[in-house]
C-alpha cells in the first residue's frame, strides 16, 4: 500500500498517510498505463526526428521540381515527381500539424 | 513606499519567506502543503524530484485547495535541447501540469526541478492562475535535455489555501524535495 504526505504549513508538522482503496486502484492503474505511455512518446520523439530529417531532403527536392522544365521530362518522370511531391509534402503537414504517429 | 523604519524596513516587510518545505525520506505518491496563510500577496513553490515509475518520465500535476474536480486549464511548451518544441495542453481537466519529472530509467540520480507562482493566491475575486518552469534530464544527450514551461488556470474565486503535488505515474522518491514560499 502506498502513501501520501500532508504537511501542516502553520505548525510544519509532517503526516504520512496510507493512499485509500480507491486512491491506490488510481494509482496502481496509472503505473500500468506508464510504458504504453512511454512507448507512445519514444515513437513519436523518433518519428518527429525521421520527419525533420525527411523535411530537409524535400527541401531539396522541391526545388528541383520548382525549376524543371516541364518540356523535357517524360510522363513517368511528371507522375514519379507529383509522388514525391505528395510524399514530400506529407513531411510537412505532419510536421506543421505536430502528428507524430507515423512519418508516411 | 518607504516605511516608518526607512527602506531596511520596508525591505524586510516585502521580503519573500519560507512557509515550509519538505525533504521525502520514503517513496511518496504525493505531497500536500496545507494550511497555507492567506497573508501573503503572492505564493512560490519550488520543488526538486524524481519518480520511480519504470519510464524515463513522468507527468508532474497539482491541485488546488483539496479541489479534484474537472476546475484546471493548462497549457505548456516544451523544448527539447535539439530544439524541437512541443505545446500542449487540456482545459476542464482534474488537475493542472507542470512538466515532466525524471523517471526511473533516466541517468542515476538525476533529477527534475521547478518553480511555480501563484499570483494573488489569497484573493477571492477572480479565478487562480500561476506560472511555472520546469527542467528535466531524461538521457545524456542535448536532445533529452528539456525546458519546459506553461501556465494555469483554476476556475475557483477561493483562496488557495493547499498545493497537492504527484506524478502522473509512479512515486516521487526519498530526496525529493517541496518548498512553498510566501512574497508580497
Amino acid at each position: 500500500m502506498g502513501q501520501r504526505l500532508e504537511v501542516d504549513c502553520s505548525t510544519g508538522q509532517t503526516r504520512a498517510v496510507p493512499l485509500t482503496a480507491a486512491e491506490q486502484a488510481a494509482f496502481d492503474a496509472a503505473l500500468a498505463a506508464a510504458p504504453g505511455i512511454e512507448a507512445a512518446r519514444v515513437a513519436a520523439n523518433a518519428n518527429a526526428a525521421t520527419l525533420s530529417t525527411n523535411v530537409a531532403g524535400a527541401l531539396a527536392r522541391l526545388r528541383q521540381i520548382q525549376a524543371a522544365n516541364p518540356n523535357t521530362v517524360s510522363l513517368p518522370q511528371v507522375a514519379q515527381a507529383v509522388i514525391d511531391l505528395a510524399t514530400d509534402m506529407l513531411f510537412i503537414a505532419r510536421l506543421l500539424s505536430r502528428q507524430f504517429d507515423g512519418t508516411n | 513606499m518607504v516605511g516608518t523604519n526607512g527602506n531596511l524596513q520596508w525591505l524586510y516587510d516585502n521580503r519573500v519567506t519560507k512557509i515550509s518545505e519538505s525533504v521525502l525520506s520514503v517513496v511518496t505518491a504525493s505531497v500536500t502543503l496545507s494550511a497555507i496563510p492567506g497573508t501573503y500577496r503572492h505564493l512560490y513553490f519550488d520543488w526538486y524530484a524524481r519518480g520511480d515509475v519504470g519510464a524515463t518520465s513522468t507527468g508532474t500535476a497539482g491541485q488546488l485547495s483539496a479541489d479534484a474536480g474537472a476546475n484546471y486549464d493548462w497549457m505548456q511548451i516544451a523544448s527539447g535541447g535539439s530544439g524541437a518544441t512541443s505545446p500542449a495542453g487540456v482545459v476542464g481537466d482534474t488537475d493542472f501540469q507542470f512538466g515532466d519529472m525524471t523517471g526511473n530509467t533516466a541517468p542515476a540520480s538525476t533529477f527534475s526541478a521547478g518553480h511555480i507562482e501563484l499570483l494573488n493566491y489569497a484573493g477571492t475575486t477572480g479565478h487562480k492562475m500561476g506560472t511555472w518552469q520546469t527542467a528535466t534530464k531524461t538521457a545524456v544527450a542535448v536532445a533529452n535535455l528539456s525546458w519546459y514551461s506553461g501556465s494555469f488556470w483554476w476556475r475557483s474565486t477561493a483562496a488557495v489555501t493547499s498545493i497537492k503535488v504527484f506524478p502522473k505515474s509512479g512515486n516521487f522518491v526519498a530526496g525529493s524535495l517541496f518548498v512553498v514560499y510566501g512574497a508580497n
